[in-house]
């Protein structure tokens, strides 16, 4: 009978219990105890939040989408730049130059005036040119605003995509983070199971050595075998472990050798209250980054279709150019009709116009922007609904692993009643052997299978938050779940 | 019906006895608690960090670890409508030789009364209390309630809920179920020989 005040009330199991208990063990995932865990060089004791956190600090991939969005915000700098003083250029030129051969003594003033007067390349001197070209557009019929807020709302549209794509590494760390829980949990499970089979064995060993009637040699032998089986199984569920540790470390991108802990000590179902449909389809409407994007798309290319457009009418300029010359040993001549291609000085100022002619070319243009235009506006229209069906998917998915999860509970607890009434039947002998085992393996199985229920039930609640857009700002807060 | 001046009289006795009641029920709260912390106090300071005990300690360890239960409340509820029909010297009988194996089974697993334990809830409606506990044992946590009832001067024990499943439910499914296939009298003697087996086991007479 057990012990009411005894929280393991271990089964009292006889020889023939013993032995067949081994049967079913066998078919509990997992099997038998854990083998021992090697010393970690290091330890890494996360929370869900924290995991998420670390995650989206150290993901490349975030780091690649981050990037184009830097990439994006230069763009939009030099949109914005390209307001004032398009161009404004500084050019020097600095070479040898040719002096004069001065025939007869000629005045330096009336050089001009000598016809035998030539350049001397036999005496080089130092030449400098230096230019000055500026150009400040001061109507362009909307072309310098449109490439601005094209540009300002490409930002908005890789800053969104950025949102997504730590949506997603958000929720791969999450369901990575609960498969380690679940893997350490059915170790548990495995390890329940395999002190179970020891037991059952070292009871045989001794009924053994006692003499025991009905205990023999083959029973001996069955136990043997199936502890062979239960090493194979050890093997399997410890490597399942490890690999959903590394899998979570990997995500982390933590050191070589550094192992990740879970700080929930077990699977336990998140805390959560399932709101109305309609309250997740608001917020994902509200808040899903890829609508942000959508919409940061829709505005880009309409700026794009006015800068098109500006096409059709001239743009007034201001220009403004500056350029010195000279050489040493060359007398400049001020009478405005002689030049010397050495030596010069001057300043120009004024007022242009730029129009582009070929209309149809210009046509086309705007109609390519008017088509990429709808183009977005259609893949806006499809993300929505999309965004609507996953939410929807996610709202039941959800409702689905709750009752799924339920029912498994429901079930535990009721082979818990099972085995008690089982252990308590058996040990007054008035119990059968078939059900004191069917029993324990209802249990075994069923702790399982609650446990591969509550990773499904969390996975499916985070999959729903990021449905919704929740994911991950709430994890980051503090406020994944309620 | 009630007149306005009836209804007023409610409504005052209703106002003044309202918090009474919840100070009444949260004084009983703190006794329960106190009583089962004293209990566990007790347990762990006569298990220490020992691994053997002597036949006089292991009694001790019984006595305290069983001093609370309410064996005939236990049994009663184990047998159900069959209770009824039993004599006053078969219901005596049959509580001796149930609380007999409880009490010797009482100290087959001793690490499990070493466990840390946190009280998480306890409620009290009249003369009946649940407390929700939270033990931690082998670094797994498990929930274990407790059924308490008050009667001559102080709380008893009336069940406790391992993990979710009633020790009196299981008694009962399984006792009833004897009883029903086979007669009270074959259930009795299936515990005559558990309870001297045990004893045996134990190391009692």
């Amino acid at each position: 009978m057990p012990n009411p005040f005894s929280p393991d009330a271990s089964i009292m199991m006889t020889r023939a219990a013993a032995l067949r208990l081994f049967a079913c063990l066998l078919l509990v995932p997992g099997g038998c105890s854990a083998l021992a865990q090697p010393v970690p060089a290091d330890t890494v004791h996360l929370g869900l939040a924290e995991a998420i956190g670390r995650a989206l600090a150290v993901s490349p991939e975030v780091g690649a989408v981050a990037a184009e969005r830097d990439f994006a915000e230069a763009r939009a700098g030099l949109a914005r730049a390209s307001r004032f003083l398009t161009e404004f250029n500084f050019t020097s030129a600095h070479a040898p130059g040719p002096g004069l051969k001065n025939v007869g003594d000629t005045p330096v003033d009336a050089l001009y005036l000598n016809p035998d007067v030539r350049n001397d390349w036999d005496d080089l001197r130092p030449f400098t040119r230096v230019e000055v070209e500026m150009l400040q557009p001061l109507y362009t019929w909307g072309e310098l605003g449109g490439n601005i807020r094209a540009a300002q709302h490409g930002v908005a549209v890789e800053s969104a995509a950025v949102q997504a794509k730590e949506a997603e590494v958000a929720l791969r760390t999450g369901e990575l983070y609960y498969n380690l829980l679940l893997a350490g949990a059915l170790r548990r499970v495995a390890g329940e199971a395999g002190d179970a089979v020891a037991r059952a064995k070292a009871e045989i060993e001794k009924l053994l050595d006692e003499g025991a009637e009905d205990v023999d040699e083959a029973d001996r032998f069955q136990v043997l075998i199936t502890e062979q089986e239960l090493r194979r199984r050890a093997a399997e569920v410890e490597q399942k472990y490890l690999t959903a540790q590394a899998a979570l470390a990997r995500q982390l991108f933590l050191p070589e050798g550094t192992v990740v802990v879970p700080v929930d000590a077990t699977l336990e179902p998140v805390a959560f209250t399932l709101e109305p449909l309609e309250a997740y389809t608001a917020r994902a409407l509200a808040r899903r980054p890829e609508l942000a994007q959508a919409e940061a798309g829709l505005a880009a290319r309409e700026a794009l279709i006015d800068v098109a457009r500006s096409d059709y009418y001239p743009k007034l300029f201001l220009g403004a150019s500056a350029t010195f010359s000279a050489i040493a040993g060359r007398h400049r001549q001020r009478n405005p009709y002689v030049g010397d291609p050495f030596l010069s000085r001057g300043v120009q100022v004024g007022l242009g116009l730029r129009q582009k002619l070929n209309f149809a070319q210009t046509r086309a243009r705007v109609e390519q922007a008017r088509a990429a235009y709808e183009e977005v506006r259609f893949q806006a229209e499809a993300a929505r609904q999309l965004i609507l069906f996953e939410v929807e998917e996610a709202y039941r998915n959800v409702s689905i692993a709750r009752e799924a999860l339920a029912a498994r509970e429901e079930a535990l607890r009721l082979s818990k009643e099972w085995l008690r009434t089982e252990q308590i039947n058996f040990d007054l002998d008035i119990g059968d052997t078939d059900n004191l085992i069917k029993a324990v393996q209802a249990n075994l199985e069923l702790q399982a299978a609650v446990y591969e229920a509550i990773r499904a039930y969390n996975v499916a609640v985070l999959r729903l938050q990021r449905a919704a857009g929740l994911l991950p700002g709430d994890a980051g807060n503090g406020t994944l779940v309620d | 019906m009630l007149n306005r001046s009836g209804l007023l009289l409610l409504l005052i006795v209703g106002a003044f006895w309202l918090p009474v009641r919840h100070a009444l029920a949260q004084d009983r709260a703190r006794e329960v608690r106190a009583l089962l912390e004293q209990r566990d106090r007790e347990i762990k300071a006569l298990l220490g960090d020992k691994e053997t005990f002597t036949d006089r300690q292991r009694e001790q360890l019984k006595d305290v670890i069983n001093a609370n239960i309410d064996f005939a409340a236990m049994g009663r509820a184990a047998l159900g409508k069959y209770w009824d029909e039993l004599t006053p010297a078969q219901r005596a009988e049959f509580v001796e030789v149930f609380s007999d194996i409880v009490r010797a089974h009482s100290l087959s697993n001793l690490d499990a009364y070493r466990s840390k334990v946190t009280y998480d809830e306890i409620t009290v409606e009249g003369n009946r209390a649940h407390v929700v506990t939270t033990t931690t044992y082998n670094e797994v946590e498990m929930k274990i309630e407790y059924e308490l009832g008050y009667h001559d001067g102080q709380w008893w024990v009336h069940d406790i809920i391992l993990d979710d499943v009633s020790t009196a439910e299981g008694y009962a499914r399984s006792f009833q179920s004897l009883i029903r296939k086979r007669g009270f009298e074959v259930l009795m003697e299936r515990l005559r020989e558990r309870r001297d087996k045990a004893l045996a086991e134990s190391g009692t007479t």
